[in-house]
């Protein structure tokens, strides 16, 4: 080969590679949205940013994160969301959303114990409670979620908080790991937390339950501080995939055909979608809502959600019920028949929209339509009761 | 020689006369032999009853004789008895009126006899001149191989794809050790085209063969033979490298670079050996009479064939050696450390 | 007779006798002793070269090899532990450690229901239970006339497998290319079709009749996979050195990933990624040197977000000399996190996450060469490899490797190995018994 050929050859074959490289066009469909997970971080870091949060196009430019954290001078803030559930006012937090994964996982939580107590796990935490608990997935992983299954590890008790930093040591020795209640923790910026201390409904303007903001746990050497929000509040199978409840946002379909929010709060379901399965409330505490899927729920024209404001009338009937009412309790909620905000029989009359079944019923499987977004959204007011932790 | 009983009341000298005519008989059977050989009076007796008779006869004799002395003086020749074959020929071009054609092609052999004569001088001991007894004066110098020697020749068939071409052929005695062969002239193969010619060469024990490369880019020689390990290294175009053979047994040469050459040069540990034509013809010259193993290899045979031969005083012909192509080509060529070379990698 | 005739005639007799003696040709002579150097022969023949097209190999070859295996593994032929509840459980552990044969496949990859995402060998689904295995049955179909600068080349093998679902035997095109040499005077070729790597130097032992042991490295995961695409090749000797620079250059739908990690067949992102290994080799005639480079960049083949990149770096060396045979080589992967599902050989999987990886292997063979008919060689041979690696968030796993084992060549066919594959997790994965014993049988024609 002579080397004028040796010298244009090896040139034209990476133009051509890159000509390859550069010329392809790709497509993309709603269906093919980029999989994320975003945490207390990335909503964090989107907030400061002042851009939305890709959701789909559903979501038009994204959802923006103000509606999900507050901006503060000394710190940023969860907000807390309106939302009417099983038929009551109630109320979340947002610490975590998903575009376009399928499912969402339990991983493993674990609290090390210098002894096994089953009817008391959290007795003999290890140095006294001091001992930070120990995870493995943390939330720069794909596969890191809120949602955890707690297992005691039944260590020495002459173990310090650093004698374990994984749980390769915990099963290489051995330990007795049992399992405890499915709780929530979210791993959080150490800036972000709940301001004020005693966050109120946005509505009623009642305390709603409060989370606990946690120094944190180990983590790949580090201490990572997390929001507990409480326990037994989203179910599983035997696959650890936790279980996903919607939480219907209702929108009205323009002419174009694109939806557009009434601004009013969801309604957050209590079990999966069309599956009738009663709702799970023990003492007084929701077993779900922690985890639940978007889904757009389509408004006929004959629904609207009711106004205060402009139904006075309507709040007038609910001053002169035997149990006079605070019409706050039915602000924002939609009602199928919006009619009846001005009959003599409100609110008797209406069919409200504020459970997951009445939601299903009213608009059926045409008028519910599935996002890419799903979201941690722990419930921390409910059943018109803050959630006691 | 026959011994007749002595018989009562025989008189001696029928005894000897007796005696003389069944030794005459055996002499006369002796000298009969070779087989095949007509002898040098004619087979064919003409008789004689006109004078154009008789003149035929003479040419018919004259002809014979110019045959006799040929082909007689060719056999010899060949059979490395130069000094016979050298008076043979001078006797025939001492013939009057001998044919152009005749003298056209005795010359050069004789000249060639003559000159073997002088190194390689055999004394017939038809000249009564008993071995070691020293050499007549003006004769030339005493023959350092006083052996009488003959031709051993065949066919190789089989080979394979490849043919019976190529195959080598040596003898050992088995009737006791064979000579150690010399080492060979020096001989050459070259890298042409990226092929070894020629692709295989046997070669004495000591002989030293040059790797010519004669293609315009590197090429190198290795072989990785027990015993005959060697690695020319890069050389490249118009360079020469030398190697000498000294284990005997087959040696397979190999190129680094160009996985698709193969040659292969058989040492052998005997003087009397040669390589088939291509149509698997060989011969051997130069072999004592005697008992011999007749050994074959071929690159396409697992083993090297064998055979009892056994050398009579005028040679052996028709030897047929059949080639098993048995030998499984190996999976990979391997590099010159012995790893193996996958064609379909490309380097 | 009186005395006087008697006399005459065995006189007569006498000359008559002495005359037919000299007439007879001469008793076998006196044989030359061995240590009597033969004249030189008459004839040196100067060697024999078959005509032209006759000694050169067919057009068509077909060669192969058979690779038969006996194997166990420890524990349930998996690295999962029974106790590790995280997920994926592929993310927490090496998932390739049970590796049982040349191939890479491992004892079993049943997580025991646990989710997985997609950090998969292939599996022979054996868990601890000792099997005879057929590793693989390997088809080479080359063709090239001795005159062209073409050569086809395809690779097909045979993998019988069976699965509690019922038999799984697959049919695999490991290679088929066209090979184009366009300079007779140069070591210059481009092949184009489904082409083994360029990286590294472990895509070089793929094969079982070919590997000196039996089981992969730690990082072959990473470097052995083929891909479709082109490569171009190119090596120039330097002959005052003894030497010779090589590079090769691909360009492929995927890394050489093996195909259970990401898929070759086709380009999923819709943009090639580019391989290249530049090399040097010293080439004396005891000791050969070979060091080389490899760097890799292109978008992740497992989703269609282009904008998930992946790159490696690699450097290798590898020395022979004396019968010892040394090589190691260090491979870094970096996978930017997807957007997408991610797809591999073994299907489709959620979630494409970030990842990196970082490992080298070292190994060392001595061969003796007996030089006998049926025992043609014996290599003890040991490997070390380690790996560091991290799935973006997850926790960081290092765990090591020690192979040792012994092969035997009989004849030049014929390859028996054993192999013990001793797998340590030190950091991150949970400790298993995950050991493995394997043997093979390999024939080769």
């Amino acid at each position: 080969m002579n080397r004028t050929f040796r010298l244009w050859l090896l040139p034209t074959l990476l133009g051509v590679v890159a000509a390859v490289t550069g010329g392809c066009e790709q497509s993309r469909t709603a269906d093919d949205e980029p999989r994320r997970l975003y945490t207390l971080f990335d909503i964090q870091e989107a907030l400061h940013d002042s851009r939305p949060i890709p959701a789909g196009p559903e979501f038009g430019a994204g959802i923006a994160p103000d509606t999900i954290m507050t901006l503060g001078a000394s710190g940023d803030s969860l907000k807390i969301m309106a939302a009417y559930s099983e038929g009551a006012p109630a109320a979340y937090v947002t610490t975590d959303l998903w575009t376009n994964f399928p499912e969402v996982w339990v991983q493993p939580w674990y609290v090390l114990v210098s002894a096994w107590n089953e009817k008391a796990p959290r007795d003999n935490k290890l140095g006294d409670g001091t001992t930070p608990a120990m995870i493995d997935v943390g939330p720069k992983s794909a596969f890191y979620s809120p949602f955890w299954l707690i297992l005691y590890a039944v260590v020495d008790p002459r173990a310090t908080a650093d004698t374990y930093s994984s749980s390769r040591q915990l099963i290489d020795d051995g330990a007795p790991l049992h399992p405890g209640a499915p709780w929530f923790y979210t791993v959080r910026p150490l800036s972000v937390g709940l301001v004020p201390a005693k966050p109120l409904h946005p509505i009623l303007g009642v305390e709603v339950g409060n989370v606990t903001l946690s120094p944190g746990a180990r983590f790949d050497g580090e201490i990572i501080p997390y929001v507990n929000v409480g326990g037994n509040n989203f179910r599983y199978d035997d696959k650890l995939v936790v279980e996903e409840v919607p939480l219907f946002i209702f929108v009205r379909r323009e002419s174009s055909g694109a939806p557009t929010r009434i601004g009013a709060p969801g309604v957050v379901g209590s079990s999966p979608l069309f599956s009738r399965r009663p709702a799970e409330v023990v003492g007084g505490q929701p077993r779900f809502g922690a985890f639940t899927r978007f889904y757009l729920a389509y408004l006929p024209d004959a629904a609207a959600a009711f106004d205060p404001a402009a139904n006075p009338a309507a709040v007038m009937r609910l001053g002169a019920l035997a149990t006079p009412v605070d019409p706050k309790i039915y602000q924002g909620r939609v009602a199928a028949n919006k009619d009846c905000f001005g009959a003599d029989t409100f609110p008797a009359s209406c069919t409200w929209l504020d459970s997951q079944q009445r939601v299903e019923d009213a608009l059926g499987h045409a008028g519910i339509e599935r996002t890419q977004v799903s979201a941690a959204t722990p419930l921390v007011f409910y059943g018109g009761k803050a959630i006691s932790r | 020689m026959v011994k007749p009983r002595l018989g009562r009341g025989r008189r001696p000298w029928t005894l000897s006369l007796t005696l003389l005519a069944t030794m005459t008989a055996s002499t006369r059977a002796q000298a009969a032999a070779p087989t095949g050989w007509p002898g040098e009076e004619m087979p064919l007796p003409l008789a004689v009853k006109t004078p154009a008779d008789l003149a035929l006869k003479t040419e018919a004799e004259r002809q014979y004789l110019i045959f006799n002395l040929l082909a007689g003086g060719k056999v010899a020749f060949d059979a490395g008895d130069f000094s016979k074959a050298m008076k043979k020929w001078e006797a025939l071009l001492r013939l009057p009126e001998l044919p152009a054609a005749v003298e056209k092609v005795v010359r050069p052999l004789l000249a060639e006899a003559q000159h073997g004569a002088r190194d390689v001088a055999v004394l017939p001991l038809s000249e009564g001149i008993p071995p070691g007894a020293g050499a007549p004066i003006g004769a030339a110098k005493p023959s350092p191989d006083p052996v009488a020697r003959t031709v051993v020749s065949g066919t190789a068939s089989g080979g394979g794809e490849l043919g019976p071409g190529g195959t080598v052929v040596w003898l050992k005695r088995a009737d006791g050790p064979t000579p150690r062969p010399r080492p060979g002239k020096r001989r050459a193969i070259s890298q042409k085209n990226k092929v070894f010619i020629p692709r295989v060469l046997a070669v004495t024990a000591g002989t030293t063969v040059d790797f010519r490369n004669d293609d315009d880019f590197f090429h190198n020689v290795f072989s990785l033979n027990d015993g005959a390990k060697f690695d020319t290294g890069l050389y490249q175009a118009g360079t020469t490298y030398s190697q000498t053979f000294s284990k005997p047994g087959p040696v397979q040469l190999l190129c680094n670079i160009h996985a698709s050459m193969v040659a292969y040069v058989y040492v052998v540990d005997s003087p009397y050996y040669t390589q088939a034509a291509g149509n698997g013809a060989f011969i051997i010259k130069g072999v004592p009479p005697g008992e011999y193993e007749l050994s074959a290899w071929h690159e396409a045979s697992a083993n090297v064939v064998r055979k009892r031969v056994v050398v009579r005083p005028e040679g052996a012909t028709g030897v047929n050696v059949a080639i098993p192509a048995d030998k499984r080509s190996p999976p990979f060529v391997p590099d010159k450390y012995g790893k193996p070379r996958q064609p379909n990698v490309g380097y | 007779m009186n005395r006087f005739g008697s006399v005459a005639a065995f006189s007569i007799v006498a000359v008559l006798a002495s005359v037919a003696r000299a007439e007879v040709p001469a008793d076998a002579p006196p044989v030359a002793t061995v240590d009597e150097e033969a004249p030189p022969p008459l004839e040196e023949p100067e060697g024999y070269s078959p005509p032209e097209g006759v000694a050169s190999t067919p057009p068509l070859s077909i060669s192969g090899y058979l690779d038969v295996g006996f194997v166990k593994a420890q524990g349930d032929g998996t690295s999962f532990p029974a106790a590790d509840t995280r997920l994926p459980a592929d993310y927490g552990v090496d998932t390739f450690a049970t590796a049982v044969n040349t191939r890479g496949e491992v004892a079993s990859t049943d997580s025991g229901g646990r989710f997985v995402n997609g950090f998969l060998p292939r599996s022979v689904d054996i868990a601890d239970r000792p099997s005879f295995l057929l590793n693989t049955l390997n088809i080479d179909l080359r063709y090239q006339t001795a005159s062209s600068p073409f050569m086809v080349f395809s690779r097909v093998q045979l993998l019988p497998r069976h699965f509690a679902s019922g038999n799984d035997t697959r049919v695999y095109v490991e290679q088929a290319f066209g090979r184009f040499a366009p300079f007779a005077t140069r070591e210059l070729n481009i092949s184009v079709g489904k082409i083994d790597s360029v990286f590294g130097i472990e895509y070089l032992e793929t094969q079982s009749n070919i590997r000196t042991g039996i089981t992969p490295s730690p990082m072959a995961r990473y470097t052995t996979g083929t891909s479709v695409g082109a490569k171009f090749f190119v090596r120039q000797q330097i002959a005052a050195l003894q030497s010779a620079v090589s590079l090769n250059v691909a360009a492929t739908n995927s890394a050489p990933f093996v195909e259970s990690l990401q898929p070759p067949d086709a380009s999923v992102a819709g943009s090639p990624n580019v391989s290249a290994r530049l090399g040097y080799e010293l080439n004396l005639r005891r000791f050969q040197l070979k060091l080389g480079g490899s760097a890799l960049t292109g978008p992740r083949n497992d989703q269609r977000d282009r904008s998930a990149r992946q790159r490696m770096l690699g450097a290798d060396a590898r020395i022979n000399a004396f019968g010892l045979s040394l090589a190691g080589e260090y491979v870094d992967v970096k996978q930017d996190p997807g957007t997408e599902e991610k797809q591999t050989g073994l299907g489709t999987f959620p979630l494409a996450s970030g990842f990196l990886a970082r490992g080298y292997y070292v190994f060392g063979g001595y061969t003796l060469s007996p030089g006998w008919r049926l025992l043609a060689r014996v290599t003890l041979y040991g490997r070390y490899g380690h790996r560091h690696a991290v799935f973006t968030g997850f926790r960081p796993v290092t765990v090591a490797s020690i192979t040792g084992g012994l092969r035997l060549d009989l004849g030049e066919s014929v390859i028996l190995k054993g192999e013990i594959l001793r797998n340590d997790e030190i950091a991150g994965a949970p400790t298993v018994k995950n050991d493995v014993y394997t043997s093979s049988l390999v024939y080769s024609w």
